[in-house]
């Protein structure tokens, strides 16, 4: 009987296990919907924006530009990575894939001789590297569950900063792009100093691309800003979605298990219990039958 | 050469306009340029004002809060951080933005503050010129 109590007790405690991961799953589904639609909203604009920037940058010469530190290549010394983690979890290997990601390129560019720094965004992000000796420059968590601009604009200020004071020679940004709701992909993104487009050779003659008033001011009021904005907010969109998928795909496998486990130990509750029956029986018909004698 | 040129209007939100136009009026930061079909790849920088397009003949507006025109031979782009074509604008929020803004502005001595409520000024102001003219337009029309 005793062994009838036990898995009464284990069915509940699966039972109330599976009712949280269910809600979880829920709650998950419901926001990773807007986080989608967000996601998708915001590419173009800033699909469009690195694409500009792109074209103008492989343009213009150096020499037109040169006040702009934002534009000026060095010697790559010290890197900064910017990783976008999340700061809950149960959300399966979403975050685990990205430190995974960016344990292999600390240990590159180390290889290189380079000296790494970090700038973490995410709880999650700052447990998982506190034990690891790295540099870290910078600590963003606790951060809206919505990215917005103010947040973008905060990180890609202090990213700038770093880039123009000299204390990092490049900035790569290591996130997860949402691809669907069953895909996500970690993905590594120079952002500065801004990535090159292959030199494509070009067969026919182009016209010279005109800028008004000028391309130091078309740069640093506009393009510049917008970049070093747009590619971090972008980051943070694609994080965040990618995050709830990912939650919303550990939630239901969760949920799905705990039904699994509550069907096996239904059967195995409904065996003991028969069992139990039957030998009580016996014994009746025994007893019974010793009387008549 | 073709007669017309793909017009995008892009903000961080969504694309505003994605279709073929005949041309092109916006307000550069020194002044008014019109771009036809053909024209040479020029990168501007906007100021808060009206857009004015034209689709097969007709005039379509747009309020466009500051950004960049990026042309080339057969695209411009339009890449703002607001933008609404004339006929979504909500005139009367516009017109409220407007009154409360102006409230605010003078009982605020502060610089930042007052270059910050200039600047929503100048948003509701475009904003309700471009339904104007959209509506304008429809009258005409009608």
């Amino acid at each position: 009987m005793a062994n009838l109590k036990a898995i009464r007790q284990r069915i509940k405690s699966v039972q109330s296990t599976q009712k949280i991961t269910r809600a979880m799953r829920l709650v998950a589904a419901a926001k990773v919907r807007r986080a989608q639609m967000r996601v998708l909203a915001a590419r173009p604009f800033t699909q469009a924006v690195v694409r500009v920037l792109r074209e103008v940058v492989a343009e213009i010469s150096p020499i037109d530009v040169q006040g702009l530190e934002l534009l000026s290549r060095r010697d790559v010394k010290k890197v900064g990575l910017i990783v976008l983690s999340s700061d809950r979890g149960l959300c399966g290997s979403y975050n685990t894939s990205v430190f995974r990601e960016v344990v292999a390129r600390i240990s590159q560019l180390q290889a290189e001789g380079k000296e790494v720094g970090l700038i973490l965004v995410g709880l999650k992000a700052v447990s998982f590297f506190k034990s690891i000796k790295v540099e870290k420059l910078k600590v963003y968590t606790l951060l809206p569950a919505i990215p917005t601009v103010e947040e973008a604009k905060m990180i890609a200020t202090y990213a700038g900063d770093l880039y123009t004071e000299k204390k990092v020679d490049a900035i790569e940004v290591i996130g997860t792009d949402f691809i669907s709701m069953l895909r996500s992909e970690v993905v590594t993104t120079k952002y500065l100093p801004i990535d090159m487009p292959q030199a494509e050779v070009k067969t026919s003659l182009q016209p010279i691309r005109l800028f008004e008033p000028s391309i130091v001011d078309v740069m640093e009021r506009e393009l510049l800003p917008k970049y070093i904005q747009n590619v971090i907010y972008q980051g943070l969109l694609e994080a965040s979605a990618a995050e709830l998928a990912a939650r919303m795909a550990a939630m239901t496998n969760a949920s799905n298990n705990a039904r699994d486990l509550i069907a096996g130990l239904t059967l195995v509750y409904n065996k003991a219990r028969q069992a139990a029956i039957t030998q009580e029986l016996l014994e009746i018909v025994g007893g019974a039958e010793a009387l008549k004698g | 050469m073709a007669n017309t040129i793909n017009l995008k209007i892009i903000t961080p939100e969504r694309v505003v306009f994605d279709d073929q136009v005949e041309q092109v009026t916006a307000v550069a930061n020194d002044g008014e340029l019109t771009i036809l079909p053909g024209h040479e790849p020029i990168v501007t920088t906007l100021a808060v004002d009206v857009l004015r397009f034209k689709v097969k003949g007709e005039e379509e507006t747009a309020a466009i809060i500051g950004g960049i025109m990026n042309v080339n031979n057969t695209e411009v782009e339009i890449l703002s951080d607001m933008a609404e074509l004339g006929i979504e604008i909500d005139e009367a929020r516009a017109n409220q933005a407007k009154s409360r803004v102006e409230a605010e502005k003078s009982q605020k001595t502060d610089k930042l503050d007052a270059y910050v409520s200039e600047m929503a000024l100048s948003r509701a102001m475009v904003r309700l010129k471009a339904a104007e003219m959209a509506k304008l337009r429809r009258r005409g029309r009608a």
